[in-house]
């Protein structure tokens, strides 16, 4: 009785593998999603996974597209590129999904873009900000966020505009020892360099998982910098501010996306923050009406605001709804189905979405706003564009 | 100046958490023979257990850090009966394999259990300053060093003077010896766990307010406790204490005035040396007596 039920079971198996993926009129939409759901970022990627099941129960509950639910494949990178990749094989040749949608890190899109490309996949990036995503060449990635360059910049147009203090602003750095960091410390540095009036007076670096910064700094309060950037993710930076409290650091801060989230101002302290400067890719305050409809439904479902993450993989779902819709999803093979989309996802103009309307470039970088916010009583106040 | 005595002052609050967290580290090792790598999940649960006693139960921070310190000593019972006594008598590879083990365990279960995201802890005292001359410093900080100090007097009197702490140190010497005149090994094995383990705790909801609390915060202040450890000679409490300083305020004058890319490079680089210079640590052939 045993050893038959092991048979049949061996027969399924094998045939599970050698048979081949045709496609069938009752199939669902497969897409994957990857996203960090333990390890560092695991908070960022928890929201990244919530906001996608919110848009796809959405579909489905309209009657999925041309009759056809969509089914989310989910998987954990853990923030680590060789988890990334996995995944996306996975993803990819066994789960034979149409798309992938993912990761939080630059260095797993990165890693896992290579897989997407060889296997023809459209690959939605839709929170990770490296220059070098869209700026490879690669035909299958596309982007619905601004890049690491363009919210530097963004900042810093702000602030030599609005924000200059005397005819001599000195401007600290105070970034982690990354990529992501190193971009961020170079770009708004060759900005004030080039800015008459402006200068770089402290350039100090962290690691990742740090917790002790007050060297660096009380060496940073010594040259009385009249901002000071801090470039990194949220839990860092927290600590910097609050450990800068401590030895009564006075400066104006300025940080980027991702310290601009509630969280951030439960770890550091709302009084700490007071009058920081962040970028931001999308509000809860926003007047967008699809956003306005976004947050009322997201927190009706979760009891929570949507962050940024939440927004932006919501937002990639529905570019995907509307290029499926457009494509249609009668095909021979998932790998025309998915050439086909592509074409569809690399032409979309003006899309309207909860973070703006979506353009893609032909590096699959689209044209995205970024908010600057300052922070008020441990809530963000948009300030930049006005009347957004 | 002024910036070298802050950085010397950032150095010496810095030394007393690692002084706090070697100790346990030196006593343990000193009397049950064992490396306990899980010594910084000791300290990380000692955070939690004050993180959760402050903001949920409201209790007022020294009382919170005494209750975890008895909670996280208990917590050491347990620990010395369910993995230390059955690793005492097997090899090196079994004991270092088993506390390595018992770290992963502990770290993973802390994850499942109060969930990844880092937790913060608000304390009256990051909000008081004391002014020291030219330069001001939180009462949070001050504190850490005061409870240090503290503690490193009461734990010297307990050795020196109680009878437990001569036995603690007879068995130190010799176990063999201590067991003939009659010294129940195992009940000193019990009393210096849960004092290693509740020193680990008081560093732990020390250093809370001014850092995060997170499952993984003890992994980076083990490596370091473990450099310190070695430069003041395995089993040395004396040594454990003036490591600590050494290590926090180089670590201090290293970021302040050469660069922060050497923060971390220069305890190492110190654990090396001494490895290859003085293998004994700096302190092992000057205090014979050894608790």
């Amino acid at each position: 009785m045993k050893k038959s039920i092991i048979l049949v079971l061996s027969i399924v198996f094998v045939a599970g593998l050698i048979s081949s993926p045709a496609l069938s009129g009752k199939d669902p939409i497969k897409i994957g999603l990857i996203a960090p759901l333990s390890g560092p970022c695991a908070f960022q990627g928890t929201s990244m996974k919530n906001a996608a099941e919110m848009a796809v129960d959405e579909i489905n509950k309209k009657g999925g597209i041309h009759g056809k639910n969509i089914q989310l494949f989910w998987e954990d990178d853990e923030s680590t590129p060789v988890k990334g990749v996995n995944a996306a094989q996975k993803l990819v040749t066994k789960d034979q999904v149409l798309s992938v949608v993912g990761h939080y890190n630059s260095s797993c899109t990165l890693a896992s873009m290579a897989v997407t490309q060889k296997n023809k996949v459209p690959h939605m990036c839709p929170v990770s900000v490296a220059a070098a995503i869209t700026g490879q060449g690669y035909q299958y990635i596309f982007r619905n966020c601004a890049t690491n360059p363009m919210q530097v910049n963004q900042l810093a147009d702000y602030v030599f505009k609005y924000m200059k203090e005397s005819d001599d602003n000195k401007v600290g750095f105070f970034c982690e020892q990354t990529d992501y960091g190193k971009g961020i410390m170079e770009i708004f540095s060759d900005r004030v360099k080039a800015e008459p009036g402006w200068k770089v007076v402290a350039n100090e670096i962290y690691k990742p998982g740090d917790t002790d910064m007050i060297a660096q700094l009380t060496k940073i309060k010594a040259t009385n910098p009249d901002f000071l950037l801090l470039g990194g993710n949220m839990t860092e930076v927290a600590q910097i501010v609050r450990q800068g409290k401590e030895i009564a650091l006075k400066t104006q801060y300025l940080a980027l996306g991702g310290c601009s989230n509630d969280k951030f101002a439960e770890l550091a302290g709302k009084n700490n923050i007071e009058g920081m400067t962040n970028t931001s890719y999308f509000e809860t305050t926003s007047k967008n009406p699809l956003a306005k409809e976004f947050v009322s439904n997201f927190h009706a479902r979760y009891k929570a605001d949507p962050d940024m993450f939440a927004a932006a993989i919501y937002e990639a779902f529905y570019i995907l709804e509307y290029a499926i819709n457009k494509t249609g999803v009668d095909y021979k093979s998932i790998g025309e189905w998915r050439k086909a989309l592509r074409d569809t996802v690399a032409n979309i103009n003006a899309l309207p979405g909860v973070q703006g309307p979506t353009t893609y470039g032909p590096d699959g970088q689209a044209d995205k706003q970024v908010y600057i916010v300052v922070w008020k009583d441990g809530k963000r106040v948009i300030i930049y564009p006005e009347g957004s | 100046m002024i910036t070298f005595l802050s950085q010397l002052i950032n150095g010496i609050v810095l030394g007393s958490v690692y002084a706090l967290l070697s100790l346990g580290l030196t006593m343990i090792f000193g009397i049950l023979g064992i490396v306990n790598f899980a010594q910084g999940e000791l300290y990380m649960l000692g955070a939690y257990v004050g993180f959760y006693l402050i903001a949920i139960l409201k209790v007022p921070f020294l009382l919170a850090l005494l209750i975890s310190m008895i909670v996280m000593g208990v917590f050491g019972l347990i620990v010395e009966r369910v993995s230390f006594r059955p690793l005492q008598d097997k090899s090196h590879e079994n004991m270092i394999l088993g506390t390595l083990g018992l770290s992963i365990f502990l770290m993973n279960g802390a994850m499942l259990l109060f969930g990844a995201e880092p937790r913060r802890i608000e304390t009256p005292y990051a909000e008081i300053f004391v002014n020291l001359g030219p330069f001001s410093i939180s009462m949070q900080r001050l504190l850490v060093f005061i409870v240090t100090a503290v503690v490193i007097v009461l734990l010297s009197v307990f050795i020196k003077k109680t009878k437990a702490g001569k036995a603690m140190r007879a068995c130190q010497q010799d176990l063999t010896a201590a067991r003939i005149v009659g010294i129940d090994i195992y009940r000193i094995a019990m009393l210096t766990c849960f004092i290693g383990s509740a020193i680990a705790a008081a560093g732990g909801v020390l250093i809370a307010p001014l850092f995060l609390v997170s499952p993984v915060m003890g992994l980076k202040a083990i490596a370091k406790a473990f450099v310190v450890v070695i430069l003041g000679g395995l089993g040395n409490v004396g040594g454990a204490i003036l490591g600590g300083f050494v290590i926090g305020i180089a670590e201090n004058l290293t970021a302040g005035f050469i660069s922060s890319d050497l923060k971390d490079l220069i305890p190492f680089t110190i654990l090396i040396l001494i490895l290859l210079i003085k293998p004994e640590g700096l302190f092992g052939k000057y205090i014979p007596e050894k608790v």
